[in-house]
């Protein structure tokens, strides 16, 4: 039971986490979000920059705990710079929330809260047992076991002899071993309780997000709008349905790649559809193109595909060739990952040491 | 998605039995009947470019060969098909006056969209798990007797297949000894033999996964050969003699398992 209550403590702080995150990216950059956008542009920031400190980690075959301590000093710094640049900010980020969800207060918002915690309940309350199961939760568990990143197997704990970059470009799972590490809890309730959830919450909240943009800040219709969707997902059972991802595998990097990594990429191209040139969207749509592998390998090709489809259709139907050149931009990490990719699938491999 | 040769068949199977991919398309039909005029002509575009790029069987070969065939379903995650269902439905309720006619309405769209035809919720999807970990009781119960006995830090194991799936989820200093590969090629007794990549690990999955009893001496080579320390194989199969001579003896039960070790 403890070791729950540190899941649920978990959540909690990662969610103030990306809040933090969100606001301090936006002062250095001098944007200016609504609380929804700042926590999913804070999610996206902080998956972005942890990938940018674990990635030549795990390449260079280090120890696992160099990149606990490293990401350790990372978020102190940034925690400080974001107390003693933006605290009011901070705080203001916190009363805004609490004002939207007093705004909203009647039967639809507990409805729409009470299906959504029915909806995480159930997610981390399915026993699905397949491969993948073995390879994600394995490797987030090996990890913390043997101090390495990749080194080994993470299904059958079998020493590899190359890396596998088919996983190792990602470095989600190695933020859960690092949540591990912390807390003392095992992946599997790592993964299944805070990540699981996270996924739903996430979602919740970019659908959400959607809503207001599509419904002009019409927070009631947002909201109906998110509960709809959370009832189509429990009726959407097909093995490959994003529904699947969310209510039985939220808790793996392709569940967050369906739930939320597009997802809120077609927010950001539905924001950029209305007002082109507002540096915020653009922000929100770099964001999560630059972490949009490093929350999910799936992401490699879905995600671009669809920025590139995306802003196709605003230069057609605008004729801004800005538009191309930033979308190619923004495109760019993924094509770097993808030429990687490509040359691993083609014999390129980095021998384990 | 295995055994798809085209879109079509690829957006039939993510479909399933379900009506979303046609609730979808009538959505999608009045955004351009009732949306703003620079809405429809972005759908349009949208529309264009997805089947150009994406949603054509060119591009499933060309990506597939890149990444992989089986995986290119996920391109459907990409389509925002149960948010714009929800837009259409938020605004098609709202827009009613009477509260009679947004519950009719609603009501509507529940049957519609979710007829329990392929719903999540059926009678063993609600329940409580077991433990904290959710794995199965028995499972643990193995791991914590291995965990008593082992002399090595990291000891191979080989198990049965769903005793292999869990096993490490609870212990990750357990090593496998039968490799996912081997597993997912031995479905059945019988449709092994061509897989001969994986000879050793067969008469292993045979053991402890179906009980086989006729092969002791390739069992014995292949246990040496592998370096199994311990075997973990369901009682049902009351292994142990079999096993003894192998080289194997009995450390302990669990409700489901029996745990071999190795005699030195």
């Amino acid at each position: 039971m403890i070791q729950l209550a540190v899941c649920m403590l978990t959540l909690v702080l990662l969610g103030i986490e990306w809040g933090i995150y969100g606001i301090g990216i936006q002062r250095i950059f001098r944007l200016k979000m609504s609380a929804c956008e700042t926590e999913i542009f804070g999610f996206f920031v902080y998956f972005g920059l942890f990938q940018a400190a674990a990635l030549p980690l795990i390449l260079l075959q280090r120890p696992f705990h160099e990149l606990v301590w490293l990401w350790l000093a990372v978020l102190g710094v940034i925690n400080l710079f974001v107390l003693f640049t933006s605290g009011k900010k901070l705080a203001g980020f916190l009363r805004s929330i609490l004002a939207g969800i007093w705004r909203m207060k009647g039967i639809l918002l507990a409805a729409v809260i009470l299906l959504v915690l029915f909806v995480c309940w159930f997610q981390a309350t399915q026993q699905y047992m397949g491969w993948d199961t073995t390879d994600y939760i394995g490797t987030v568990n090996t990890t913390v076991y043997t101090d390495t990143m990749y080194v080994y197997e993470g299904n059958s704990g079998v020493m590899a002899k190359v890396l596998n970059l088919r996983y190792a470009l990602s470095a989600f799972y190695m933020h859960s071993a690092f949540l591990c590490s912390l807390t003392s809890v095992g992946g599997i309730m790592v993964q299944k309780y805070v990540l699981g959830t996270v996924c739903i919450l996430m979602h919740g909240l970019i659908l959400f997000a959607m809503g207001k943009r599509l419904f002009l800040g019409q927070e009631k219709k947002a909201l109906f709008m998110t509960g709809l969707v959370f009832v189509m997902h429990l009726g959407f059972q097909t093995m490959y349905s994003t529904s699947d991802f969310l209510m039985i595998r939220a808790y793996e990097a392709k569940g967050f790649c369906a739930n939320v990594v597009l997802p809120a990429m077609f927010l950001a191209i539905l924001c950029l559809w209305e007002e082109q040139d507002k540096r915020e969207h653009w922000a929100l749509l770099s964001a999560v193109s630059f972490a949009s592998v490093p929350v999910s390998m799936s992401s490699l090709v879905i995600a671009p595909a669809l920025m590139v489809i995306g802003m196709l259709a605003q230069w057609l139907s605008r004729r801004s060739f800005k538009v191309l050149w930033r979308c190619f931009l923004c495109a760019l990490p993924n094509g770097i990952y993808l030429i990687i990719y490509f040359l691993y699938s083609q014999g390129f491999r980095i021998m384990i040491k | 998605m295995y055994g798809v040769e085209n879109l079509t068949q690829t957006f039939q199977t993510y479909a399933g039995t379900t009506m979303f991919l046609s609730a979808f398309w009538v959505c999608v039909i009045y955004v351009f009947c009732y949306g703003k005029e620079s809405g429809r002509k972005r759908i349009l575009f949208v529309f264009m470019l997805s089947i150009l790029f994406v949603f054509n069987d060119l591009s499933m070969k060309v990506v597939g060969k890149i990444t992989d065939r089986s995986t290119y379903y996920r391109f459907i995650w990409a389509i925002p098909i149960l948010p714009l269902i929800a837009w259409t439905g938020t605004k098609v309720v709202m827009e009613r006056e009477k509260r009679w006619e947004k519950a009719v309405v609603l009501g509507l769209i529940f049957i519609l969209f979710w007829g329990g035809k392929s719903s999540f919720l059926t009678e063993g999807s609600i329940r409580v798990p077991e433990n904290p970990y959710n794995l199965s009781n028995d499972v643990i119960q193995v791991c914590e007797i291995i965990e008593k006995d082992k002399k090595e830090e990291s000891p191979v194991v080989i198990f049965d297949y769903e005793c292999q799936l869990a096993a490490r989820l609870y212990d990750p200093s357990l090593v496998w000894g039968i490799s996912r590969g081997a597993y997912q090629f031995h479905n059945n007794m019988e449709g092994y033999e061509n897989a001969g990549k994986y000879k050793t690990e067969k008469v292993l999955i045979h053991a402890v996964n179906f009980g086989a009893k006729d092969e002791p001496e390739r069992l014995a080579k292949a246990l040496k050969k592998k370096k199994v320390d311990y075997i973990v194989t369901p009682i049902a199969y009351e292994m142990d003699d079999y096993l003894s001579q192998a080289g194997y003896r009995l450390v302990e039960r669990s409700e489901l398992r029996s745990v071999y070790v190795r005699i030195e």
